[in-house]
């Protein structure tokens, strides 16, 4: 009856192994700024005294709010973008990103720049951000660029999504500018302030096993470092099976992706509702088509390239919002590599990030059109 | 209390191990007791209507027993179905009907607002429970079981936490002689229900939670960002996450109940390669295809049930007829009612019934070819259509039903991809990955399973099962099925 032998094969046995291999794994893990940028590229978000002055998340807005109340409420400007805003190529200790630079030269003219960025942002998601930040905000100019390659995103993700996003939308005020942009009718409001923050928790959300569960993690998170470092193993174990994929499929960074019909209207649809909303609101907004390097083919379906650049240009002189090109503004010399996204290569170009002169220089060209706006 | 939780683990353990340390006549108790705290760890109050199930139907079903008279017998048939259908239908669907009614009177042109706005919970599990009683109930009527005597040992069977939120569908005559019997304690129970507890919550947690998203971001974009080619896409993969989402609470709940020496039947049977929709339904939730089949499929066609081992069975001959079409539609609408108060489950109930009617029509003219061929093919047809039902039963309404089934008889809809390339590689590979499970599962684990490589491959994939589930174990996502 009692075949201890059997025990011990067939459940403690694989118990240590299990555990011993998660050891094993976990020490091997990267960094979740790694992960996403890509070794090369640093993760850098401004401060300034302390205050955020650059948000990745809609969550931080009342900290960005608080610090620009508190230094005199100036005149406001926000800059939105993708990874590009926040990510430094070879970054060196003591360098600063473009919301940093631009912050610090329009300051002495009484002018504020705050930058909100979130890595892939889809137009989806900066509408979202715009309709609920210039609800908190009197915001006087609004910078956004168009990547090409984030015309492909879709969805609006929980660094944007909140209950009190959701109420916003929901209002007969903003109800017009998000009609026509499926991702954020279907929206669902998160959970609402002060139950459950933990989107792993939330199927316990208002049940007696709540509390139970809180407190069994909280004791396993302090006594056991595996389970401290669950949310990074799971970043890892998703980002080696993406690498195999580039590996057996032959995706590189130079691969071309296709643009996805669907996505791309969305996305149109939710920039042509910025515009309108601006020009409704009265803020000028400026879109730019934003750096890429051009000292190799890029990995873009040419044509299609072009053709949305003419596109997004007719949008903003249709809707009195300004643009500008500057896919050529940083030389070749400021790109760099990144760590390969594909398994049994070292590096891969990094079409996406700058180093810090690159950041300097899109920080002046922006700060130039703020400061020689007169809307 | 969720399975996929650390809670339920601690909770497990413990009551697994007090449940054999106790002697043998405690041990129901124990089943009884944990069971309810393990409800009431949602929602406590409602517990109570769990306890009042079972008093309603222990006593009701020895009344049964005591009647002579078939009217008197009938007569407390009735209550019990009324009491039990009643208690279903305020919690689950008085919103619907409600609703119904309003728009019926807005659609004549009545404007008046008879009934305020409803906020009821549904309490989970109440539709499994429910069949449960009901089926104890019937088969006292039926003099197919002799009613339980002993209460603890009726509440143990009703209340049994392992099946209680999202079944395997239990019936009396199957569980009660185990309650009642006991076993001695056997490490080989505790070895074969941790083996299916870990793969059930390695399906949950690391396949289904993890399909999840993809599913909710395909549905989520609008059906105009949509080709046909996207929504066969999105239909095959939530039917992927609906399967191993409730493929793994099935594996759990037998794993826990054969920790403590109880035998589930199996619900599920690599439903994905049944070769027709007829064949589907022997291997999709096996125990609600049965139990549908025995309590209203069987009566609805006007045949007399008769019970045979532990089954009910009645020849269903001249089935094709007017009679056993309409009992066959209308046991699919209900069917589908069961699962949700919602027309689309409607839909999706009646579109089961067309399947499984045209297949029942086609079958006569398919007798003469090759088996071989004949199964392939019958795959290949079946599968598509039977994943195309899983829309209606994920969207929420029929609006958006119509739209996407409209999108799917366009022609200009095949040739474009709306969605990342992932999601068509993804569904591709798990639909690959079932096939390759069928393989092993039927022609491999035979073969090699008592050799020392058998054993290998087996502790080998229990580990990593099991240091994949210690990372992605979180409550992060109910099980599909507790919705019902």
């Amino acid at each position: 009856m009692f075949n201890k032998p059997s025990v011990i094969l067939n459940i403690i046995l694989p118990l240590i192994l299990g555990t011993l291999l998660l050891y094993g794994y976990s020490s091997f893990r990267r960094s979740a700024s790694e992960i996403g940028l890509g070794k090369g590229t640093s993760f850098y978000t401004a401060v300034h005294n302390s205050e955020p002055i650059h948000i990745t998340s809609l969550e931080m807005a009342d900290s960005l709010f608080k610090g620009w109340k508190k230094r005199g409420q100036k005149e406001l400007s926000l800059w939105f973008g993708n990874s590009q805003l926040n990510g430094i190529n070879q970054f060196v200790e003591g360098q600063k990103n473009c919301t940093a630079f631009a912050f610090e030269t329009l300051l002495p003219y009484k002018k504020e720049l705050l930058g909100v960025s979130f890595p892939n942002g889809n137009l989806q998601e900066f509408l979202v951000s715009v309709l609920f930040l210039c609800n908190k905000f009197p915001v006087k100019n609004m910078i956004l660029p168009v990547f090409y390659d984030d015309m492909r995103e879709d969805g609006i993700r929980n660094e944007v999504n909140s209950s009190q996003v959701t109420d916003m939308l929901t209002g007969k005020q903003f109800k017009q500018y998000v009609a026509d942009v499926p991702s954020i009718i279907t929206l669902k409001a998160s959970e609402p302030a002060g139950e459950i923050k933990d989107q792993d928790m939330k199927a316990l959300d208002q049940t007696a096993q709540e509390y139970s569960e809180i407190y069994l993690d909280s004791k396993l998170k302090s006594s056991w470092t595996i389970w401290m470092q669950r949310g990074d193993i799971r970043g890892n174990l998703f980002n080696d099976v993406y690498r195999w994929r580039n590996f057996l499929l032959g995706i590189k960074a130079t691969t071309v992706r296709k643009m996805i019909p669907g996505k791309f209207q969305s996305n149109h649809a939710a920039l042509l509702n910025i515009i309108k909303f601006c020009r409704d609101q009265n803020i000028h907004l400026v879109v730019y088509v934003p750096p890429i390097r051009n000292d190799v083919t890029q990995p873009y379906d040419l044509n299609g390239y072009s053709e949305f650049k003419a596109r997004v240009e007719k949008d903003c002189r249709a809707g009195s919002a300004d643009f500008i090109n500057l896919e050529a503004l940083v030389p070749a010399k400021y790109w760099g590599n990144k760590i390969a996204t594909s398994v049994g290569e070292d590096e891969e170009i990094d079409f996406m990030h700058f180093q810090q002169p690159g950041h300097k220089l899109i920080a002046d060209t922006i700060s130039r059109i703020i400061l020689n706006s007169n809307y | 209390m969720i399975f996929n939780s650390v809670t339920f683990l601690l909770f497990l353990a413990i009551v697994v191990v007090m449940y054999w340390l106790l002697p043998k006549t405690l041990r129901l108790w124990m089943i009884a007791l944990s069971s309810l705290m393990f409800y009431g760890f949602w929602k406590p109050a409602y517990t109570l209507l769990l306890i009042f199930a079972a008093v309603l139907d222990y006593f009701v079903a020895r009344e049964i027993d005591k009647q002579q008279e078939p009217r008197s017998r009938k007569r407390y048939l009735i209550i019990s179905l009324i009491l039990n259908l009643g208690i279903l239908f305020y919690f689950k669907y008085l919103v619907f009907f409600k609703d119904n009614f309003q728009d019926l009177l807005n659609f004549m042109g009545n404007d008046v607002r008879l009934l305020p706005a409803l906020k009821i919970i549904l309490p989970i599990g109440i539709s499994f429970y429910t069949f449960e009683t009901i089926s104890y109930t019937v088969d006292v009527y039926r003099r197919h079981i002799k009613p339980e005597k002993n209460f603890m040992s009726y509440l143990s069977f009703l209340v049994f936490f392992p099946h209680l939120i999202a079944g395997p569908i239990l019936r009396a005559a199957d569980i009660l002689p185990q309650f009642n019997k006991r076993p001695a304690f056997n490490w080989t129970y505790i070895i074969e229900g941790f083996k299916r507890l870990v793969f059930g919550l390695f399906l949950k947690v690391v396949v289904a939670d993890n399909i999840s998203p993809m599913v909710d971001q395909g549905f989520a974009m609008g059906v105009t960002s949509l080709s046909a080619i996207d929504i066969f896409t999105l239909a095959f993969l939530f039917g992927f996450q609906i399967y191993f989402d409730f493929c793994a609470y099935s594996h759990i709940a037998i794993g826990c109940a054969k920790m403590m020496g109880i035998h589930f039947f199996e619900n599920f049977n690599f439903p994905y390669l049944a070769v027709s929709p007829k064949a589907f339904w022997k291997r999709w939730h096996i125990s609600l295809s049965n139990w549908i089949k025995d309590y209203l499929y069987i009566p609805l066609t006007g045949k007399k049930v008769v019970y045979e081992k532990q089954e009910a069975i009645s020849e269903i001959r001249n089935s094709n007829s007017i009679k056993g079409y309409t009992a066959l539609f209308l046991t699919w609408a209900i069917m589908g009612f069961w699962h949700g108060a919602n027309w689309t489950f409607i839909v999706w109930g009646l579109y089961h019934a067309l399947l499984v009617t045209i297949h029942r029509i086609i079958s006569p003219f398919t007798k003469g070819l090759n088996r071989h061929i004949l199964n392939i093919s019958g795959w290949c047809i079946s599968l598509p259509l039977l994943m195309l039902g899983w829309i209606p039963f994920r969207v929420s309404n029929m609006a958006t039903v119509n739209s996407y089934f409209l999108k799917l008889i366009d022609p200009s809809q095949y040739t474009w991809l709306g969605m990342r390339e992932n999601i068509y590689l993804i569904t591709f590979i798990l639909m690959m990955l079932i096939v390759l499970a069928y393989l092993v599962h039927r022609y491999l684990i035979p073969v090699i399973q008592n050799t020392f490589l058998g054993q290998l491959t087996y502790i080998t994939t229990l580990s990593v099962m099991i240091a994949l589930v210690i990372v992605f174990l979180r409550p992060v996502s109910q099980f599909i099925y507790f919705q019902f």
